[in-house]
């Protein structure tokens, strides 16, 4: 699967809201690609930039956001890209290849790139009959006439798994249950054969169960239409599911890039194991859940050095001080990328930096978790 | 991907998810709330409203009412009443101001009223009924299409303002609270006598007048709702699929803000009846031999204290017409909102 070609390349992408409290750097220069039938997994706590960054793919962030930097590539077309202008090299415009907002809308979205939204109860519009919302976007994205576009939006309900789809297709939205629901919006980005669906926490509405038919859904139909996906999700167990690779985000930065096995069986960063140990695990019996210490830092004004080094159990004094990017392990046989001194790729003396008290080692929330036991 | 064939899968799944729905409290109470604010639990309301149908009954008469008045003018060429009545603007049909059937005061002699003609007769000797039946034409007529005219111009101004916002919702909004500010009522009336001295159109100014003067309220109205649509996912998964702007105002935008675009819709025909039987009392909207409720009160004015009913049976009729479009959108405005408990 991986030898496939790249169709999508993000490279340095920035995206930054514009807001009376200061510039919020939602999204602060990540890299990732998705290759040919491929399902990359894009991972983190909420506030972490998930959203913001398949947004900015589509180009859909709206005022006051913007994307102030980077490169987005799909297939040939550049979805964005900026250039030092020529009067004043401060100043960067937007270059010539990269597509205009028409070229966005009817190339691009819907027809080369889907999302599915998170909640699939108000992704859909009360007002039209299911069936005719399907039609509505077969319609705009692909050129078969109207009788056409229903037998496709019947056949494309089918392989979701609507059952009785003669009887269901003039029903409203409010007629079918969330699972339903869902089915119908994958069976929407579906429909309009994109190569590229972007799924924005799809199933987080849903309950556990029918969590479980939709992934299995997604798995079958991903394989069948040969179709590449982005899995936006904060759930660890989707990950393990679905993804083929999956890049770990952490306050608009991708701190670990990894093959899904190897993210959970080599894992790098702290902040991913932190995220693996906040999992409930029906194996284990334990007394409280191991959460990760303290909040996410507020994007307006990100930490210095390490953005999670306030969180971090390991962070010792480098941590604070230095920004560590992004490099490929330096462990011998790894694919994985990381953001963290820890590993071997970083040479700026973290195992001779003396710890320091964090959020997480021992600083005032373990305090208090400290008391709570001995008192109690 | 497992051994089962694709068509095996989705029986499987379909049938697991049907089970799930049976057990799943939290999905059908959601159900009921959405049920609760769509069109059809609207109308379910409404059915409960004893004065919303009463208002609703008022105005289906004056519309049918309107309707066969109208065939019969456009189509027929007043066959119809000339047939089985009288030509409700040439006269004369009989003596001239004829009281009503049965009625009299120190002026008039009940002897000379006559069942041919139960309202009697005007000072032209016209049958005063029927032209309070083609009244109802003007009204309902000028009522729906000042008001159409609001509802178009300021739903699409409203609903372009809130979907954008920023500078294009300053500048519609700047422009309609400048309409706001204009007195129409002078206005029309400044129009008509000095573009139309022979005031032959001003029945026309004054209708399009009153849909102008509307379109704010509109507005108004529908841009506060389209700025919560606008956020919702559905309008965010349309502009994701390529959906034109354009597009997913009028498709999309517009039907979910529209319900108390509907209600004000409703009073606004009211008031618009109401406004140019004002106007056409003052002698700016329809003209003689035009019956028309205002104009018909407008004659009846030097004639108040010799037979008063000249000016009660056309008040009367303006009276009803606008209670029952009040009484309805009052109703409407009632079971559309859920928080109100009938």
């Amino acid at each position: 699967m991986s030898t496939h070609e790249t169709i999508l390349e993000v490279e340095d992408l920035k995206t930054q809201f514009f807001t009376e409290e200061g510039v919020v750097r939602a999204v602060d220069g990540i890299d990732f690609d998705v290759r040919r039938g491929e399902i990359v997994g894009l991972v983190g706590e909420s506030g972490a930039g998930k959203s913001v960054a398949v947004q900015s793919i589509l180009r859909l962030v709206e005022e006051p956001g913007a994307i102030v930097g980077g490169e987005i590539r799909y297939k040939d077309d550049l979805l964005f890209g900026l250039k030092a202008s020529a009067d004043d090299p401060q100043e960067r415009t937007e270059r010539e290849e990269m597509l205009s907002r028409t070229e966005m809308r009817t190339q691009i979205r819907g027809r080369e790139i889907a999302i599915i939204f998170q909640d699939p109860m108000e992704s859909l519009n009360p007002v039209y009959t299911v069936g005719s919302q399907i039609e509505e976007f077969i319609a705009l994205n692909r050129e078969v006439p109207g009788d056409q576009a229903r037998e496709i939006a019947m056949d494309t309900l089918r392989d979701v798994g609507i059952p009785e789809v003669e009887s269901r297709y003039d029903d409203y939205p409010h007629q079918f249950s969330g699972g339903m629901r869902q089915r119908v919006l994958i069976a929407m980005a579906l429909a309009c054969e994109p190569d590229l669906i972007v799924a924005d926490e799809p199933t987080t509405a849903l309950d556990v169960t029918v969590e479980a038919q939709i992934l299995n859904l997604v798995d079958d139909l991903q394989a069948r239409y040969d179709t590449s996906l982005v899995w936006v999700t904060h759930d660890m167990g989707v990950v393990a599911e679905i993804c083929d690779r999956v890049n770990v985000m952490y306050l608009g930065e991708i701190v670990e890039q990894a093959p899904a096995d190897d993210l959970f069986h080599d894992t790098k960063h702290p902040y991913t194991s932190k995220l693996l140990a906040s999992l409930p695990r029906p194996d284990r019996t334990v007394g409280e859940l191991d959460s990760i210490g303290g909040v996410m830092p507020e994007a307006i004004n990100p930490p210095s050095g390490c953005r999670f080094h306030s969180r971090c159990p390991e962070a010792r004094e480098v941590c604070a001080e230095v920004h560590p990017d992004e490099r490929p392990s330096a462990e011998a046989g790894s694919h994985h990328t990381v953001a963290c001194f820890r590993d071997d790729a970083f040479d700026v003396g973290y195992w001779d930096s003396p710890p320091i008290e964090t959020e997480a080692s021992g600083g005032f929330a373990a305090s208090l978790t400290a008391e709570e036991g001995e008192s109690g | 991907m497992s051994g089962e064939t694709p068509h095996d899968r989705r029986d499987v799944d379909g049938r697991a998810d049907v089970e799930i729905d049976a057990e799943d409290d939290g999905g059908l109470e959601a159900e009921e709330v959405e049920a609760r604010v769509g069109l059809s639990y609207t109308l379910v309301q409404l059915r409960r409203d004893p004065t919303a149908l009463a208002g609703l009954a008022i105005i289906s008469v004056s519309t049918a009412v309107a309707i066969v008045a109208s065939i019969d003018a456009l189509l027929l060429d007043y066959w119809l009443t000339q047939t089985f009545w009288y030509h409700p603007e040439l006269g004369p049909h009989a003596d001239t101001n004829l009281p009503p059937y049965g009625v009299s005061n120190q002026y008039y002699d009940a002897s000379r009223s006559t069942l041919a003609h139960p309202l009697g007769t005007d000072f032209r000797g016209r049958d005063v009924a029927v032209r309070l039946f083609y009244g109802t034409r003007i009204a309902i007529t000028v009522g729906f299409t000042s008001t159409v005219i609001g509802l178009v111009g300021g739903t699409l101004t409203g609903a372009v303002a809130g979907y954008y916002g920023g500078w294009i919702d300053d500048v519609l909004m700047r422009g309609a609270e400048i309409l706001y500010a204009i007195p129409f009522l002078i206005l029309v009336i400044v129009i008509v006598s000095v573009l139309d001295p022979q005031r032959q159109n001003a029945l026309l100014v004054a209708m399009v007048g009153v849909g102008i003067a509307s379109m704010p309220t509109f507005a108004r109205l529908i841009r506060s709702r389209v700025f919560s649509v606008r956020e919702e996912e559905y309008v965010e998964a349309a502009k994701a699929a390529g959906v034109k702007d354009r597009w997913i105002i009028l498709r999309h935008v517009i039907p979910n803000s529209f319900a108390p675009v509907l209600v004000q819709a409703t009073l606004q025909i009211g008031l618009a009846i109401l406004i140019i039987a004002g106007l056409s009392f003052l002698g700016f909207g329809a003209q003689p031999p035009q019956a028309s409720w205002g104009q018909m009160l407008n004659k009846a004015r030097p004639l108040l204290i010799p037979n008063p009913w000249f000016s009660i049976f056309p008040g009367l009729c303006i009276l009803f017409t606008v209670v029952g479009f009040n009484l309805l959108g009052d109703g409407l405005r009632d079971a559309a909102d859920p928080r109100i408990q009938n």
